[in-house]
């Protein structure tokens, strides 16, 4: 990448970040009384104006509110690809390749659930234009041999493969999401070794680790609180990435014998020291979102390498993205507006 | 320099008077009321928990002003006629009157942005050149007009064995506008279908039967009608807020004076039959505050010590001149001075017009900011442009001394010889005055640091605070040590005598150095304290206060030396304006006095707005830094503030 383009990333990410929705604008989105007046607020008030400048703000769908603020971001993202030359792009790429393995995963889930029918519908469009796999013709499966022929030659049919049952057994859904994930992530890192170096390459290592560790924090804390699941089975859960914690550290709170022991090993690591007091495992996805948010904030502040701005403006544009899609499901489900602000992460 | 005394004023009276007290208290604009103390009385007195009966009637008043467009503002009720309850009655009357007409054109809004949305699909449709009529009576298929996102027209391949056409008119990045067609037996399950896709239909209404075209038509005729109905109740609106306005001000202000008034009762303590008010008055008002309750005969009001109550601290009304009093807002930002501490603003507004007229000395353009901050003075009571006239006034005085006019600098040379001057008194370009004013304006920082170090001496010395008045770097310590090393330095370069004798050391020097590191311990001995503790051990008390003692003496270099951006500004005030003249003189006669007007305008703008920043630096950080707390509450006396009166 050139330093012209490299700028020039930089410039763009952060003045894009300039404009995010602010705590105050959140507040007042929250006290909107119907997704209408969120949809009206957004189009009037917010970066997402473009996005939704032919809306009839009075009518319009929830659904069809979400796919153009899903669509909004992807299109923050074609901007930044812009500047992109040749070298490094595959890493850029891999921003793609997540949302379509994102869509090959729920197509495994709702054959699973016998509703592939479905699918077609919540199909973001914009991944119909971009990315390597065919996904109208994934919407067209009915089964997981025909979906393995989809992918075939793609790495993902390697996969589901090892899904295949004989005996008309379902999919085994979780061990299946974490094989894909563990070769996303296997294969991220291939690419940051390949194409970038030195502290740029430890710097993005370090981002990628960071959200890493905090899924295996997710991980570990639902599979005891929620499941009271053994040691054993969490341990195939996780992924071999450390960057805070140590194996040991992950070792302790897997094994822990109860909440409180396991609150006790989580306060003595790295989050749970420089994190808020008290138990917060009721909900620790607020919590590791939280530490996400604003881990990866500093880095878009303080980075010297396009890359990491990139790939942290973008994620952070996907967690302001959850806020108001939590704001408008909030609203539609007619949650009280206390409750949807303890969901807003910023 | 001074704080405004004040006076503890006991107010106590039956129950059925409280509410013309308070209403003296508020016209009186003199009493700022304090919480009253209900303890030691017996459980006789308790705080006023009163609901405020005025609330919901000042709420209707403002209601109604709202949905007549009238802002809230005072108007004299001596002449209105009504009563507390008749004015809740016409409010209510008014209020369902003006909602009836508000309500009619609430609809026709509604009306109107839905025809004007269906005409904007309608026009969409445009390109279609058949009778609605047409579809609608169809017996085996049925026609849906509408839009369809982009993202969801993608995906209609998907759906190309179910039984439907889409045809579309017309798109831009978002939508596709169009109709599709359905069997009747399959309509149900193609309208699920284009749901979940989120087609927006467009309802297009009865009255249209021929081609989009002409229904566009018959929509636009609509909308004029219900535009027409919409001027309509405006005008009735209007004529309604013409009629009543001054009836529903009359009662706004009634009903707001009473309301605010009420509200002060949470200041009282009652018990069943009496009342109990305590507050602050100044004490040069406090006879004419009484004289307003001698016609009270069940009231009595008693002036007492400021100090009567050791509960309350007296709140700071500042007393300054007319000419520093503008300043007073540069003392409001920082914080109001403590009320047994020393009003500084004449002080600070003193050196702020001093150092503003010697940085941007200039008679012209110092009359020019005399006049405007005056004349907006006027026109908008802004106390910055208070501040701009008087320190244009010491512009035009230094501007005279400097010699320079709108940057003409030998303007004024034949009045100095007509005076029996050879020559202006300060010519800045002289490369010797150069080196004397940047020797002068260290001058003035040292006078300015050692006056606000005397200051501080005086009021930490009043508050018995003997660590700070005596051993402080601000205290007696530090100026002893300031004082002697620039004196010494002085006279050493000046006249080549050298002080620095070992008595001279060690009384002038090494003492004030020991006495400031070790002011904590020696404070408390002073103040008779018998046993003194070391925080953090005594390595940790000497590590600190070394590190302390070290900024300290950095600080007096620095904060003396922070002076010299005076003599720079001198310097460059003249400077550019020595730019705009040769400029003026590179474009010739025609274009000379637009640049002067122009640069001067230019170099006001800038230079202006920097000394004025630069100074307010200078007297907050060198000064203000030295002795001031700015702990003080300030004097709120009980009021009705009305918007139109702020």
């Amino acid at each position: 990448m050139s330093g012209g383009a490299r700028n020039a990333i930089m410039a763009k990410a952060r003045a894009m970040y300039g404009k995010r929705i602010t705590p105050e604008q959140y507040q007042e989105m929250c006290a909107c009384k119907s997704v209408n007046e969120v949809a009206a607020y957004l189009k009037n008030r917010t970066h997402f104006a473009p996005a939704l400048a032919g809306i009839a703000e009075g009518n319009i769908h929830r659904g069809q509110l979400e796919n153009l603020l899903r669509r909004s971001v992807f299109e923050d993202y074609s901007k930044l690809c812009r500047y992109l030359s040749d070298k490094g792009d595959k890493f850029f790429e891999q921003m793609i390749v997540e949302e379509q393995m994102e869509e090959i995963l729920r197509m495994v889930l709702l054959l699973k659930a016998n509703e592939a029918d479905s699918y077609i519908l919540d199909l973001p469009a914009y991944l119909l234009k971009s990315g390597e796999i065919d996904l109208m013709a994934v919407a067209k499966v009915r089964t997981l041999d025909q979906l393995i022929g989809v992918l075939n030659g793609t790495g993902y049919d390697k996969i589901l493969k090892k899904f295949r049952s004989e005996d008309g057994q379902p999919v085994r859904y979780m061990e299946c999401e974490h094989m894909f994930w563990a070769d996303f992530f296997k294969r991220t890192f291939q690419i940051i070794q390949k194409n970038f170096a030195g502290a740029e390459r430890q710097e993005l290592m370090d981002v990628f680790k960071l959200r890493i560790e905090l899924l295996n924090i997710n991980q570990i804390i639902r599979s005891k609180i929620y499941f009271d699941m053994p040691g054993e089975r969490i341990v195939n859960m996780l992924f071999s990435y450390y960057y805070r914690l140590t194996p040991k550290n992950l070792e302790e709170m897997i094994y822990a014998k109860n909440r409180e022991q396991l609150h006790s090993v989580f306060s003595k690591t790295f989050y749970g020291k420089n994190g808020p007091e008290g138990d917060h495992f009721d909900y620790i996805e607020d919590l590791t979102n939280r530490i996400f948010y604003h881990s990866f904030r500093k880095h878009l502040h303080i980075s010297s390498y396009a890359s990491v701005t990139f790939f942290t403006y973008l994620s952070i544009s996907k967690l302001e993205l959850n806020n108001v899609i939590n704001i408008i499901e909030g609203i539609r489900y007619q949650i009280s507006e206390e409750e949807i602000k303890k969901m807003i992460i910023v | 320099m001074s704080i405004e005394k004040m006076s503890l004023i006991n107010i106590v009276g039956s129950i059925s008077s409280l509410d013309p007290v308070l209403l003296l208290c508020c016209e009186s604009n003199l009493f700022h009321p304090e919480l009253a103390a209900t303890e030691g009385t017996g459980n006789v007195f308790h705080a006023s928990k009163e609901e405020n009966p005025y609330t919901g009637p000042l709420q209707s008043a403002l209601d109604l002003m709202n949905l007549l467009g009238i802002p809230p503002q005072y108007q004299e009720y001596d002449g209105l006629t009504l009563s507390d309850e008749e004015c809740g009655q016409y409010l209510k009357e008014h209020t369902d009157k003006i909602e009836a007409l508000s309500k009619e054109r609430k609809t026709a809004v509604e009306n109107l942005s839905l025809h004007r949305q269906v005409l904007t699909q309608l026009e969409h449709l445009e390109g279609l050149d058949l009778k609605f009529d047409e579809f609608r009576h169809s017996q085996h298929f049925t026609a849906r007009f509408g839009r369809l996102p982009a993202d969801s027209y993608l995906k209609l391949s998907y759906f190309s064995k179910k039984n439907f056409f889409f045809f579309d008119f017309d798109h831009d990045d978002d939508y596709y506008w169009g109709m599709y067609f359905a069997p009747n037996a399959q309509l149900e399950e193609i309208d699920a279908l284009f749901d979940s896709l989120y087609f927006e239909r467009i309802e297009i209404p009865d009255y249209a039967h021929d081609t989009p075209r002409l229904a566009a038509q018959d929509i636009r005729e609509k909308i004029a009608g219900e535009e027409t109905v919409i001027a309509d109740m405006d005008n009735q609106i209007e004529e309604e807020q013409q009629k009543q306005r001054q009836t529903i001000l009359q009662i706004y202000s009634r009903m707001k004076v009473k309301h605010d008034t009420f509200d002060y009762r949470r200041y009282a303590a009652v018990s069943d039959s009496q009342f109990y008010l305590e507050g602050f008055v100044p004490k040069r008002k406090v006879s004419k505050f009484l004289k307003l309750f001698e016609d009270l005969e069940t009231v009595v009001c008693e002036e007492e010590p400021e100090d009567a109550d050791a509960r309350l601290t007296p709140p700071v009304k500042l007393k300054t001149n007319w000419f520093f009093k503008p300043f007073e807002m540069f003392v409001d930002m920082y914080g109001l001075p403590g009320y047994y501490d020393m009003n500084p603003t004449s002080f600070i507004g003193f050196i702020y017009v001093l150092l503003f007229g010697i940085m941007f000395g200039d008679l012209g353009q110092g009359a020019i900011l005399a006049l405007g901050g005056l004349l907006i003075w006027k026109k908008k009571k802004m106390q910055l442009a208070a501040i701009v006239s008087r320190c244009g006034i010491s512009s035009m005085i230094f501007g005279t001394i400097y010699g320079s006019v709108f940057g003409f600098e030998n303007l004024l040379d034949p009045m100095f010889q007509w005076f029996g001057f050879a020559e202006k008194p300060i010519d800045v370009f002289k490369p010797q005055t150069t080196n004397m004013l940047l020797i002068c304006v260290v001058g003035i920082g040292v006078v300015v640091v050692v006056s606000s170090i005397l200051v501080n001496i005086y009021l930490k010395w009043k508050r018995k605070d003997y660590e700070q008045a005596v051993f402080g770097n601000n205290g007696i310590a530090g100026l002893i040590f300031y004082v002697g090393v620039i004196l010494a330095a002085v006279l050493l370069l000046l006249s080549g005598i050298n002080l620095l004798n070992p008595v001279f050391i060690l009384v002038v020097i090494v003492l004030p150095v020991l006495m400031m590191m070790f002011r904590e311990p020696l404070g408390k001995l002073v103040s008779g304290k018998k046993k003194i503790k070391l925080e953090g051990g005594v390595a940790g008390f000497i590590m600190q206060n070394f590190f302390e003692l070290f900024e300290f003496l950095l600080s007096y270099v620095t904060n003396t030396l922070s002076f010299l951006r005076v003599g720079g500004f001198v310097l460059s005030h003249a400077g550019m304006m020595a730019v705009v003249m040769t400029l003026s003189e590179i474009v010739g006669t025609a274009g000379s006095p637009i640049v002067v007007v122009f640069g001067n305008i230019f170099v006001m703008g800038l230079e202006g707005l920097l000394v004025g920043i630069q100074v307010l630096r200078l007297v907050f950080y060198e000064t203000f830094s030295r002795f001031y707390e700015g702990d003080g509450k300030p004097f709120e006396p009980a009021g009705v503030h009305f918007e139109d009166q702020k």
